[in-house]
């Protein structure tokens, strides 16, 4: 994009090729169907026009889209207004799922945003515990509780669905 | 296959695995790229209107600041003078005016008006008795210098006399057009007279200054 001592600038083409599908996972863990996740999509993207002056470098674009994307997902799912009519399987129109692995992203988005958004994050995205602490703006053993409490959670969804 | 699936969460394989299948349509992300590009525009329109509304404002600041100092500098001279405190060492620091009060017009020094001020004394002389100087200023007015054995002295308040120094004077300024100046003091059994027609406040006062200060 550019060099490190420049001012960064964001160019939308590489922007939304690289981490759309980031912003994407994150906002269908939340809403979980596609119909909310495509208003909270471009409302990431267009707030990232309105707020591109204060992102300093690539590290903080990538923390910025994983807060505003949860954030904007959580909004539509909390608006009175909110019309989760669809689920998953309505959703998969690009997607081939394995029936594991879509009842396992079921399991998941039905927990908590609280639990699933760290769970994201921790297991795909690699990121480390201090890390989901600075991007989420809480104490990193509240990320460690979140997490363990969000793994039991699935476990026990995951136990009752496979009997 | 739960049990399996359990065991590959404490990994995070199994996670992994199902969010790699999990992609933004493509029609998403061209249709946002447009829509962040007409955003920009947006942003870049209300950027330019807010930068002209900001440059209005500071036109018309601006404006309003030049009529203003041009009021000022238009009727001061004309005889609107600001009364304030004398300050010390303005221009002559062994003058009081009356009341402590001196007159700024602009950034000139001016004397202060006499409450008797709009009557000039009578200056009926015989002409033998008289010493008249008549000095042309740079302004184009002209101050007359008389000098007489007659007492022209009005009885006035000691409150309303300037001093130079120790030297007494009644100062008047008649508003007429143009303003007229009249200075009378006594010294030594003798009365000057300076009369100002025309000329700055600054020409008159230095005038006065130096017959005084002789």
């Amino acid at each position: 994009m550019n060099s490190p001592e420049e001012k960064f600038t964001i160019d939308y083409e590489y922007v939304v090729e690289k981490y759309s599908d980031m912003v994407y996972r994150i906002i269908m863990t939340i809403t979980g169907n596609n119909e909310d996740a495509k208003d909270a999509f471009q409302e990431t993207f267009l707030r990232l026009v309105r707020s591109q002056e204060k992102i300093k470098d690539e590290e903080h674009l990538k923390a910025w889209l994983i807060r505003v994307a949860s954030n904007c997902a959580k909004t539509i799912v909390t608006s009175p207004w909110n019309k989760r009519t669809q689920g998953f399987e309505e959703n998969t129109e690009e997607a081939v799922y394995t029936e594991e692995e879509h009842s396992l992203l079921e399991e998941v988005r039905s927990l908590s945003p609280n639990y699933s958004l760290p769970i994201y994050l921790f297991y795909y995205e690699e990121y480390s515990i201090k890390e989901i602490a600075g991007i989420l703006g809480k104490n990193e053993n509240t990320v460690k509780t979140l997490l363990s409490r969000g793994r039991t959670e699935l476990k026990k969804r995951l136990e009752k669905g496979g009997e | 296959m739960a049990v399996e699936m359990i065991k590959d969460i404490e990994n995070g394989d199994m996670i992994k695995t199902a969010y790699d299948e999990l992609h933004a349509p493509d029609s998403w992300k061209q249709d946002v790229i447009l829509k962040m590009k007409e955003e920009e525009k947006k942003n870049e329109c209300k950027k330019e209107t807010t930068q002209s509304h900001r440059l209005i404002r500071f036109a018309t600041g601006t404006a309003i600041l030049c009529a203003a100092a041009l009021c000022l500098f238009l009727i001061l001279p004309k005889g609107a003078p600001i009364t304030t405190k004398m300050e010390d060492g303005i221009y002559y620091e062994d003058i009081e005016l009356k009341n402590g009060e001196i007159h700024f017009v602009s950034n000139r020094v001016a004397i202060s008006i006499s409450p008797n001020a709009g009557a000039v004394f009578s200056t009926e002389q015989e002409a033998e008795e008289n010493q008249t100087e008549v000095l042309l200023t740079e302004s184009g007015g002209m101050i007359t210098f008389e000098k007489t054995q007659k007492s022209k002295l009005p009885e006035i308040a000691e409150s309303n006399w300037s001093y130079i120094g120790e030297q007494p004077i009644y100062v008047t300024v008649l508003k007429t057009e143009p303003v007229r100046y009249q200075a009378i003091y006594e010294t030594d059994g003798e009365t000057y007279e300076l009369i100002g027609e025309g000329v700055t406040q600054r020409e008159f006062i230095d005038e006065l200054y130096r017959l005084v200060k002789k």
